[in-house]
């Protein structure tokens, strides 16, 4: 197939495009001697679509043309993450501003199948996957704290502020899953409310089968299992939940974080939701052993923490604390909240004093 | 070979039947503060007795619970199915349930079972519901019989306990004249 190409001097070559792409371009190069070994050149036809053969350098060039096309030499720059920016190297061409806009307008000058090929890469580039999006509710959901004492464990979390007519006590973040085992969440409240109901059926299945109770870190596995198979099933979505998993293992305090993706680890002290990094980096600061040995301790690390991003005030904290040998207790703890938050609201105070 | 097939079947549970009605003993007296359940020690089969420390006694949470007696597996197996699922009530809940939900729970479970396979188990509900302050006695055979009643008992020893109860049985005993009425059953039940 012979094809005709206007070089940038303004003559009018006949190049054979029967040769495979970086062939036909090396010849025209050949031609037209005043290029620059590193410019990238391409064709574009005349009414301004790009042949595109730089980037099928190895493909035989007759598939772009038709027979006897009149095309153009273009100067490619740029690269594949950013666009391209195509300049032809006929003055005459280069001036005309419509022309230009066609050439580097690459929505309408791609062909059709070239055209789908490369908005299917884009999309795989940019798209967010499901468990992604899963995630991402996680951190629109209000903010939990959970603390591992030496023989306490902390669940702090985030209560939102409730329209007049709701009744508070219908919204419950903090649940138990069986006597030794609690856990708090965020993100999305059915998903959580159905994770929390095939994990209390799984503890209570668990002493019937083997007349133990379930360690933290097997019901954990357990619902993370759960949250994996949501990730990997057609025409389901992942849950858009993440659990902050406390108990004792037989006078073993723990704490394990699960994610929407259906992974799980152990923690001494984490947060999730909302604002979680910044609680976390608290909690990276302040927490050591010494610094959790008693109860009392624990509660005012997970409370402080809390404090961080939410406005203070035990109208808005939620507070469960379970300690070893003993049922989990909820919502007793308002005079130690109100007790930080004063503490607080006196440091605060303190600091512009040099 | 179908007939013998079916000849068989009848045999084993007239076999079964005959057990129901056993050398298991269970009592259950509901007085006005209190419930008393007990039961016999003996683990076995019929005259062949292999465990004289049986425990045939289940909890059921914090305010029920049961003693059972029949066939040696299907006893314990759904007494602690029972027995779970009234825990996961509470945790589901947040509350425990009630003496007469626990009972009427159990019978549903006797009475679903019985035509899905043979589960020979009679037992005596007892418990005391907190919001009414009052003591229930509730009386289950496997047959999914569920009745509410001061007294029960179950097993061969039964035939003389109701007689003895009938005559002596009072609500307002106290637990150490209860016990004492106990006792006075048991050396019934040993005369035959």
């Amino acid at each position: 197939m012979l094809i005709r190409v206007l070089l940038p001097n303004g003559e009018e070559g006949i190049f054979n495009a029967d040769c495979l792409a970086v062939s036909l371009l090396q010849a025209i190069r050949r031609r037209y001697s005043d290029l620059a070994p590193d410019e990238t050149i391409d064709l574009c036809s005349i009414a301004g679509s790009m042949k595109e053969l730089s980037q099928s350098l190895n493909d035989n060039a007759a598939q772009f043309f038709t027979e006897r096309e009149l095309c153009l030499v273009v100067k490619v720059s740029g690269s594949a993450s950013s666009s391209f920016a195509y300049t032809p190297l006929l003055a005459e061409y280069s001036m005309n501003q419509e022309f230009l806009e066609i050439l580097n307008h690459k929505s309408e000058s791609v062909p059709k199948s070239r055209r789908k090929s490369r908005a299917l890469q884009t999309a795989r580039q940019t798209e967010p996957s499901k468990v992604e999006y899963a995630q991402e509710a996680v951190k629109k959901g209000s903010t939990a704290v959970a603390v591992r004492g030496k023989d306490t464990v902390v669940l702090a979390v985030e209560k939102r502020a409730l329209a007049k007519l709701q009744d508070a006590r219908t919204v419950r973040k903090i649940c138990s899953l069986d006597d030794h085992v609690c856990l708090a969440f965020a993100g999305l409240t059915a998903d959580a409310r159905v994770l929390v109901n095939k994990a209390r059926l799984e503890c209570q299945s668990h002493r019937l089968t083997v007349e133990d109770p379930v360690t933290v870190e097997y019901i954990t596995r357990y619902v993370a299992k759960v949250c994996q198979r949501y990730t990997q099933r057609s025409g389901a979505r992942p849950f858009g939940v993440s659990f902050l998993v406390v108990g004792f293992d037989q006078g073993t305090p723990k704490l394990y974080q699960t994610e929407p993706a259906g992974t799980y680890h152990e923690w001494k002290a984490n947060a999730t939701g909302r604002n979680a990094k910044t609680v976390r980096e608290f909690l990276e600061k302040y927490y050591t052993e010494e610094s959790t040995q008693t109860r009392d301790e624990a509660i005012i690390l997970a409370v402080r923490g809390l404090l961080e991003v939410v406005q203070s005030g035990s109208k808005n904290i939620e507070l469960a604390v379970m300690e070893k040998g003993k049922k989990i207790e909820i919502e007793k703890y308002i005079q130690h909240i109100e007790k930080i938050r004063e503490e607080e609201a006196e440091k605060k105070k303190k600091k512009p004093h040099p | 070979m179908r007939k013998k097939k079916r000849i068989k079947k009848s045999l084993v549970i007239l076999q079964l039947l005959r057990t129901t009605i056993t050398m298991e003993y269970l009592i259950g007296m509901k007085f006005n503060n209190f419930v008393l359940l007990a039961h016999d020690n003996n683990g076995g089969r019929d005259i062949l007795v292999m465990k004289q420390d049986q425990q045939k006694f289940f909890k059921l949470d914090e305010y029920a619970g049961m003693v059972v007696s029949g066939e040696a597996g299907d006893t314990v197996y759904f007494s602690e199915f029972i027995q779970k699922n009234v825990v996961l009530y509470r945790i589901r809940n947040g509350y425990s349930m009630s003496p007469s939900a626990a009972a009427n729970y159990t019978r549903h479970e006797l009475a679903e079972a019985l035509r899905q396979k043979v589960n020979i188990v009679n037992l005596l509900l007892g418990g005391f519901d907190k919001t009414s302050n009052t003591p229930s006695l509730y009386f289950m055979d496997y047959l999914g019989t569920l009745a509410e009643v001061p007294y029960g008992s179950h097993g061969y020893g039964s035939y003389f306990t109701y007689s003895l109860l009938d005559r002596l049985h009072r609500p307002d005993m106290t637990q150490v004249e209860a016990e004492d009425l106990l006792l006075k059953m048991d050396s019934g039940r040993r005369k035959y």
